[in-house]
């Protein structure tokens, strides 16, 4: 199987731009996400022989983007806009997104991981159980853990 | 707030790997179900679309996968407070950083504002192949940014945006030629002409240090010529120093299959006017001050 590295950045750049300024709020910083990714892509295309290049994309673009989260100038930013940003009573699926993006330099890993995928991904249980490597059962008991944290994050917000 | 599902739709990931082209058939047959009667799903879709259009191409790190090996040499856009130095090689790809920060709006989003104010007539236009770099200095005035290579001029690259996104058309997708001031500095390599379809929108975008006046011709095979950009007044359009610049408008190509040529003509001063470019089309001398650059196109049915 060959993989044409560069034709899959000019399909699919796109798509990994979407999703990391999903997460970053930050259309320059995810284009930077965007060519980490494929250049890393490139080094690492024989690992994809097996497939999953979804799964591969979503990662490692998660994974760069926390990466550029932990920046400390982009960690003050993100949680300064995120607090002027947050809404206090209106309610919608935009909501936790803003809250979550705000929080993401502070969640340990797991749910760092967890809150993309469930907020930024809208994915099903069984879909992140897949992509954390842990069971369905795990994926809840993570998912209570994030809504505590979030409820806090809205009380301090308010 | 509550963490339980959003609903029965499909996820991005999911999205994704059916883009993708990674889910299995039964699994394609039930996204596809869901999005066909789910309103909700094709809002989503509408929005990803968007979203993916303002990602633009970055030509530089294109070429860093096609030829990771290969020297790589970036000019600056003039007038950018953060200008991209020259590239020799490649280094730690996680760090090295090849696109200019603080430009102006991305082409992607101009892209998607032409959409509102595109001129679709006959004809069609597309791209050009491997110009479509980001390029270099006209040899006109103006000294170069400090690690700029300051040679050869401004140059001008198509993209095309189809329903997968934006994207260079790349050389061999079509064969372009520079005839002006330095003809023959980037002749084009004869290749095919690029292959656009009935649909695609088209933005040409110029790359400069300094400021260059532009229009863009078109002749298809009957031999109808349509100028797809000028100034109000059928003169050139002032394009701003940069990398990249669109111009002020994009086309959307219509169903009219076969060969097209669209030529872009960039000068150094304006008082050129565009009805008066049809020759240069097909291979007549530019005006003084002026180069050409001439993108062959191939317009056909998606198949």
């Amino acid at each position: 199987m060959s993989l044409d590295v560069a034709d899959l950045y000019r399909k699919h750049g796109g798509m990994i731009f979407r999703r990391a300024r999903s997460i970053l709020g930050d259309d320059e910083r995810a284009r930077d996400v965007v060519q980490d990714v494929f250049l890393l892509l490139h080094r690492q295309r024989e690992v994809l022989r097996s497939g999953g290049l979804a799964s591969w994309l979503y990662t490692t673009t998660t994974h760069r983007c926390f990466n550029v989260l932990r920046n400390h100038g982009t960690r003050s930013r993100l949680l300064g806009e995120a607090r002027e940003t947050m809404p206090t009573e209106h309610h919608d699926r935009s909501e936790p997104l803003v809250l979550v993006r705000g929080l993401l330099p502070e969640l340990p890993e797991e749910l760092a991981l967890l809150a993309v995928y469930r907020f930024v991904d809208e994915m099903t249980h069984a879909e992140i159980a897949t992509q954390l490597g842990c069971s369905r059962r795990h994926v809840g008991d993570l998912l209570v853990r994030l809504e505590e944290r979030l409820v806090a994050a809205r009380a301090v917000a308010s | 707030m509550s963490t339980s599902s959003f609903s029965d739709c499909p996820s991005h990931f999911l999205l994704d790997q059916w883009t993708l082209g990674e889910l299995e058939n039964a699994a394609v047959v039930d996204v596809e179900r869901h999005i066909g009667t789910c309103a909700r799903c094709q809002g989503r879709l509408a929005g990803r679309r968007a979203d993916e259009v303002d990602f633009v191409v970055d030509l530089a790190t294109l070429r860093a996968l096609q030829a990771p090996t290969v020297a790589v040499a970036v000019a600056a856009s003039h007038g950018s407070s953060s200008t991209s130095p020259s590239v020799s090689s490649r280094g730690d790809s996680s760090t090295s950083r090849w696109w200019q920060r603080s430009r102006g709006p991305a082409l992607g989003g101009l892209v998607a504002a032409g959409l509102a104010f595109a001129v679709v007539r006959g004809g069609g236009d597309v791209d050009t192949g491997g110009r479509a770099e980001i390029a270099s200095l006209p040899s006109t005035n103006a000294s170069s940014p400090a690690g700029v290579r300051a040679k050869g001029r401004a140059r001008s690259a198509l993209y095309v945006q189809d329903a997968r996104g934006v994207r260079p058309l790349q050389a061999g997708d079509g064969a372009s030629d520079v005839v002006g001031d330095d003809a023959g500095h980037d002749a084009g390599d004869g290749s095919q002409p690029a292959r656009v379809h009935p649909g695609d929108t088209l933005q040409v975008a110029v790359t400069s240090t300094v400021d260059v006046f532009a229009a863009v011709v078109s002749q298809d095979g009957p031999g109808q010529v349509s100028t797809y950009v000028a100034a109000d007044d059928g003169g050139l359009v002032r394009v701003a120093a940069g990398r990249n610049v669109p111009l002020p408008r994009a086309t959307v190509l219509d169903d009219v299959a076969g060969f097209e040529t669209v030529a872009v003509l960039l000068c150094d001063a304006p008082g050129v006017q565009a009805a008066a470019l049809a020759g240069i089309v097909v291979g007549g001398a530019p005006p003084a001050g002026c180069v050409v650059d001439r993108h062959r196109l191939e317009k056909a049915e998606r198949r």
